[in-house]
């Protein structure tokens, strides 16, 4: 056995990471499942159906907001002035620590909130059935927009977990607002590169309204390069860093 | 078991806290780390389980060095700090979730110590006090049986009869494996418990000798009659009691608060005469 690697205390850091914040994670439990039972009855009026489509854009973007919460959430030990020297001492090396966050706060975290969310809008589409002409009918969320929506959430994550280990105090805000400069930086870079890989004939600044057409040509002509730089060396560099930020960690 | 070479700490933009410290913990001793405020005892503490890092020189435990914090190294080493919170469980779940990580924690020693402490595992460990509370860590400490048990000021908060009971404990648990430190400020706490002390002073380690080298070489009381030889430290507020170098007078109890005292007062008087000291044994 790897005395620095070993499945099971990886798995034994999961479920004391999720022991800790047993309380935190049922109060949100409760208020998404009431969000989502409301917004699920919402969703079968009219057609009396809820489809894929309308699971996936209930889902959206309480599953993004509350990814990141957890995320912080399940780091606020490594910062808290009275309880990191116990974080840090237990016995759990670096690889094994970062990989339990990922998953806990990546994996888990998406497997369930997905079931979660099934459960309570498969629970609305019976109660509604009872109650009105609503048929009983399952849900399916797997479709192209949930599996975009899951890469999304896969590819900012680990920009947020990166702030949740690097910042000591207003944690959120700060990773939010770099986040907002590298999109600002990377839709500018963006459409410098549109620019002159058009030869300059790409009238951005004069009569075209550019975002739309510069977007719609990055994505046409880029977006294979776009997505294998941010999704597989973007997504995978942030982590790395956070393990590397995890071994220079301090009390 | 724990060796620190040529160490020197600072925290950032602060001044040098620790500088070139030399030390040697080795099993079956239980160290006294004395020292005044602000002298580095916790830092010295967090240093030697990895919690800080050296700037300069290294410090190992079981020969890998600590900042890398190996699983190895945590396994073998435990540290009670002076202030923390613990997590907001019943002691049980506590136990539970945290115990997996140390291979030879013992439930069985845990319940023992909780007992000993008058303190339940259904308690909800936020409803304790901090006396309390410390008493949680200190027995979750001793189960876990690593080679290296770190205490920083574990009596403060103790009531008068837990720090006796607190004196028991880790006289139970000491062992020839197992090596204590507890760094205090309330030298009479751990009056009969240490056998080695070391007092840190500017930076430096002014005093690393066990007891019974300080039994051997210095004497501890009221002044004798007509003492003609110099006297090596005292203190009006002791009731007039000195150190004076042992020669051939009986063995007397060591008096750790005068002799942190003269150790930070006379440090070049008070370490040559334990190097130079033989004595035949007292008729």
């Amino acid at each position: 056995m790897n005395p620095q690697f070993n499945l099971q205390r990886i798995g034994r850091f999961i479920y004391r990471d999720l022991v800790l914040l047993k309380g935190s994670i049922t109060t949100a439990a409760s208020v998404i499942a009431v969000l989502f039972f409301i917004g699920s009855l919402f969703d079968l009026r009219g057609d009396l159906r809820f489809s894929a489509e309308e699971f996936v854009g209930m889902l959206r973007p309480v599953y993004i907001i509350a990814g990141i919460l957890f995320t912080f959430a399940i780091l606020r030990e490594a910062h808290y002035k009275k309880g990191n020297h116990f974080y840090f001492s237990l016995p759990i090396s670096p690889l094994e620590r970062i990989l339990a966050i990922w998953c806990a706060s990546s994996l888990l975290f998406t497997v369930v909130f997905t079931l979660f969310g099934m459960a309570v809008g498969q629970v609305a589409i019976a109660v509604a059935s009872f109650f009105s002409s609503v048929d009983f009918h399952l849900v399916h969320p797997f479709t192209d927009s949930y599996w975009s929506l899951i890469k999304f959430y896969t590819l900012i994550q680990p920009a947020f977990l990166l702030g949740a280990i690097s910042f000591r105090k207003n944690r959120i805000g700060k990773t939010l607002f770099l986040v907002i400069l590298t999109v600002t930086a990377v839709f500018l870079f963006n459409v410098i590169l549109c620019f002159l890989f058009s030869d300059g004939s790409f009238d951005l600044f004069e009569s075209d309204p550019f975002t739309t057409q510069a977007f719609a040509q990055a994505s046409d002509e880029y977006s294979s390069l776009g997505s294998f730089l941010f999704g597989f060396v973007l997504g995978p560099l942030m982590l790395l860093a956070c393990y590397y930020k995890l071994i220079e960690k301090e009390v | 078991m724990i060796r620190i070479q040529n160490l020197k700490f600072n925290y950032p933009k602060g001044k040098t806290i620790l500088d070139h410290i030399n030390l040697e913990f080795v099993p079956g001793n239980i160290y006294g780390l004395f020292g005044r405020n602000g002298e580095g005892k916790s830092t010295l503490m967090k240093l030697m389980c990895g919690l800080l890092f050296p700037k300069t020189g290294s410090c190992h435990i079981l020969d890998q060095p600590t900042a890398t914090r190996t699983v190895k190294g945590l396994q073998d080493s435990f540290i009670v700090p002076e202030d923390f919170e613990l997590s907001p469980l019943r002691i049980a779940t506590y136990a539970k979730v945290n115990a997996a990580f140390y291979p030879k924690f013992s439930f069985e020693q845990f319940l023992h110590l909780i007992k000993e402490f008058h303190l339940d595992l259904q308690d909800f460990i936020p409803t304790l006090s901090f006396g309390q509370q410390k008493k949680v860590l200190i027995a979750f400490g001793i189960a876990t049986n690593t080679k290296l048990l770190l205490m920083d000021e574990p009596t403060n908060g103790l009531d008068i009869p837990s720090k006796s009971q607190f004196r028991k404990i880790i006289a139970e648990a000491a062992d020839e494996g197992k090596c204590i430190v507890i760094a205090t400020h309330q030298v009479r706490d751990l009056h009969s418990l240490i056998n080695h002390l070391v007092i840190l002073d500017h930076a430096r380690v002014s005093f690393d000798q066990p007891l019974s080298a300080v039994s051997n070489a210095l004497w501890f009381g009221k002044p004798p009659q007509g003492i003609s030889e110099p006297i090596l430290y005292s203190e009006s507020s002791f009731g007039g009691k000195v150190v004076l170098a042992r020669k051939e007078r009986n063995e007397t109890e060591v008096d750790l608060e005068l002799l942190f005292n003269a150790a930070l007062a006379r440090p070049e008087e008070i370490n040559h005469v334990l190097k130079t000291a033989y004595h035949e044994p007292a008729v």
